[in-house]
């Protein structure tokens, strides 16, 4: 167990496109059953002028709103993608710059599949724990990539979430209580340098990375701080289909009941790192002091984070300060596949 | 003229063995055998070597990895029925007196790579210049079989599904399959679509496996003996077929096999390469043992169960079992050389004799085996 940490700010941001999964199934003469299966109506997909670095921004800024700080009292910018515009050269210090967190600042980008974000928020805790930064900001932001025509084009999106971190003091909206990673070295998922799409290690996938590793986290949390499921009026999970976070939460204990509020895949697909700290920006939009939330992000390679988040009396007066996560489940229109790979630059245009 | 035994059998449960290379499982099968083995000759059985695993001449270096440096060795690669193939080379050379001891190693490695990959190679089986040059997936060319066998007979699709349903209902008992849990016909017809109308379920798994016979002139504390043997080749391309749901290499073999017993005794159980759904019907049909269009019904009023009139794949067969490729003749063998002598359980089948049915690739080539207890 270590001492609390408070969050400060919470941001959203999810383009406003959607692409139904029947158009996938429509143009690659996919089995109708098979998205059924993974519990997701359709996947949001980013215009032509955003990318993951846009999306962080977004989401950043919608934090920083909530906050309610200067945004130079920021010491750490963690940005967690796997969709980065630039192989080599920071988003985070884009984003720090655009929001008037440099020059006095750490900013750094992380990977690590769909848990880098999550990455970014515990090494951003530890330095608010360790008194070398007085808030951190971390964010997760994908515009996922997907072979076309592989299963998992039916749930990579594109969305972003962020977390203003400091002290555990009145204007702290919720405390993490306790936080726990779990990570092995387990193939399921990769995308080697300058290939454009990922592989899936199939027998990899599932039980030995995204179940074994989100059960491990969540039972390291429960027992480090002596909590039970049923302490907990919310738990989420990373959300690479609609379907899987249930499972995981009922195997550990959980119900539908705790699941399902912070469940935004079957709306909008999977956005990696966004994903489960998505879920949570849900939860925060909707949370009433006083409410523990678990949240347990999930990575391939693989690892997970556990945390326990507990929600202080300030919530509300923040929750209407910035867009909410069901305000872009709102914002939404429909594109046909053929408008997708445009926006994707999935097409070969000779310019 | 020296008959031919069947000495010893090892073989491990085959899998997804992600930690073990084509050499770890040769090995590890070779230790089940329950003599020393010190063969005159080395048979390997393997397909993908090349593609897979990056060696050629697999059966030099099996030699050198597995101690028999300074023997001879030979490998056996006919597709799909590459196991049996070996087993009747082996067949005949003890039988000819040229060797007394002759190890048969079936060893396939396949999950070194993603499955689309694998499928990539698998498609090789078929014709490169007819058939998977234009893109024929190993399942393609099976589906359009299954589409004309129920159009032809009028067989529904649940019905079809009666030989999944079997061989993973007879995998259950045995401790050497891959799949060991029963599925219904609904689970078989609502499954993904592979190439419709075969789903996942009419379909094996993509296994990596090894099993070792030791074939010996020697019948002292053997287990059966080999007494007959037949291979043929038919057109390559499935597409050249006069009909495509006769296996006219097949019906040769057996007719060759026939002819070259003195006396034909009563078919008592039967092992065949059920590579998809499709494939056992055609087998059981070319072989005359159900009439055209009636195999899928046999099976489902229990022709081929376990407690019928003639058990077929008590273990699970290539579908429930798994179907390693070049081992998978090696797996049948030893499969029923346990059943012959009693000394392996699958689902309580006890019988005098077993015929061993290959087919690669719907009938490009044919090998059959017949096996009787000692």
């Amino acid at each position: 167990m270590h001492e609390k940490v408070g969050i400060h700010g919470w941001g959203a941001y999810i383009p406003r496109h959607r692409l139904p999964i029947r158009e996938i199934v429509r143009i690659w003469g996919w089995d109708e059953g098979l998205p059924r299966g993974l519990n997701v109506k359709a996947k949001s997909v980013d215009s032509p002028d955003e990318d993951s670095l846009t999306m962080g921004y977004q989401a950043s800024k919608n934090a920083l709103v909530r906050a309610g700080i200067e945004a130079s009292r920021i010491g750490a910018v963690f940005f967690g993608s796997e969709s980065k515009p630039y192989a080599v050269k920071p988003a985070a210090t884009i984003i720090a710059e655009a929001l008037g967190i440099t020059p006095s600042t750490m900013a750094s980008d992380m990977e690590f599949a769909c848990r880098a974000g999550s990455e970014g928020l515990r090494a951003a805790m530890g330095l608010v724990l360790g008194g070398v930064i007085e808030y951190g900001l971390a964010i997760g932001s994908d515009t996922a990539q997907a072979n076309p025509g592989d299963v998992l084009e039916f749930t990579a999106s594109s969305g972003a979430a962020a977390f203003i971190v400091g002290p555990a003091d009145e204007n702290a909206v919720a405390l993490v209580e306790g936080s726990y990673t779990y990570v092995t070295d387990t193939p399921d998922f990769w995308r080697r340098g300058l290939k454009p799409y990922p592989l899936h290690g199939e027998g990899f996938t599932g039980e030995p990375a995204y179940f074994s590793h989100i059960i491990n986290a969540v039972r390291g949390l429960l027992e480090q701080l002596g909590l039970k499921p049923t302490d907990f009026d919310f738990a989420i999970f990373h959300q690479p289909n609609g379907r899987f976070p249930v499972k995981v939460g009922t195997r550990l204990g959980f119900t539908k009941e705790q699941i399902i509020p912070g469940l935004v895949t079957p709306f909008i697909g999977n956005t990696y790192n966004g994903s489960a700290l998505l879920g949570l920006t849900r939860i925060l939009d909707q949370a009433k002091p006083g409410q523990r939330i678990l949240v347990a992000p999930f990575g391939s390679g693989a690892g997970s984070d556990a945390y326990s988040i507990v929600v202080t009396d300030v919530i509300e007066e923040k929750q209407g300060l910035a867009p909410k996560v069901d305000d872009y489940l709102a914002w939404s229109k429909d594109v046909d596949y053929a408008l997708y790979t445009k926006f994707r630059g999935i097409l070969e245009v000779m310019k | 003229m020296p008959e031919a035994y069947i000495r010893s059998f090892g073989l491990i449960r085959p899998g997804r063995h992600y930690d073990k290379s084509l050499y770890d499982l040769a090995w590890d099968a070779l230790n089940m055998l329950d003599v020393k083995v010190e063969p005159d000759l080395l048979i390997v059985s393997n397909v993908f070597s090349e593609c897979l695993s990056g060696q050629a001449d697999i059966a030099t270096r099996l030699a050198s990895e597995l101690g028999f440096s300074g023997r001879p060795t030979i490998r056996v690669e006919t597709g799909e029925t590459s196991g049996l193939s070996a087993l009747e080379l082996a067949y005949k050379l003890v039988s000819s007196g040229a060797y007394e001891d002759i190890l048969v190693l079936g060893v396939e490695k396949l999950n070194e790579y993603v499955s689309q990959r694998i499928y990539k190679e698998l498609s090789k089986l078929y014709h490169s210049d007819y058939e998977s040059f234009i893109g024929v997936s190993h399942a393609a060319l099976p589906a359009l079989a299954m589409k004309e066998y129920m159009a032809r007979y009028g067989v529904d699709r649940k019905t079809m599904a009666s030989w999944p349903v079997l061989m993973h209902s007879n995998a259950s008992g045995n401790k050497f399959a891959a799949l060991r849990f029963p599925v219904n016909e609904d689970a078989v017809v609502s499954a993904n679509k592979v190439s419709t109308p075969l789903t996942l379920l009419d379909t094996f798994p993509l296994v990596d496996g090894a099993a070792a016979i030791l074939i010996s002139s020697k019948p002292n504390g053997s287990y059966a003996k080999i007494t007959a043997t037949a291979h043929t080749t038919g057109g390559f391309a499935y597409t050249h077929r006069k009909d495509p749901l006769i296996i006219d290499s097949l019906r040769q073999a057996y007719e060759i096999l026939l002819a070259s017993e003195a006396e034909g005794d009563r078919i008592e159980y039967v092992e065949l390469t059920d590579t998809f759904t499709i494939s056992a019907y055609l087998i059981l049909e070319t072989l005359g043992f159900s009439a055209p269009g009636e195999a899928p019904l046999d099976v489902k009023e229990g022709k081929y169960s376990p407690d019928g009139e003639l058990p077929v794949n008590a273990g699970g067969g290539l579908k429930a079992r798994g179907h390693p490729i070049g081992a998978t003749g090696v797996y049948m063998a030893a499969e029923s050389a346990g059943i012959l002598s009693g000394t392996l359980d699958l689902n309580g089948v006890s019988s005098s004799n077993a015929l061993l049915v290959g087919v690669s690739g719907l009938g490009s080539n044919s090998v059959i085996l017949k096996l009787k207890e000692v």
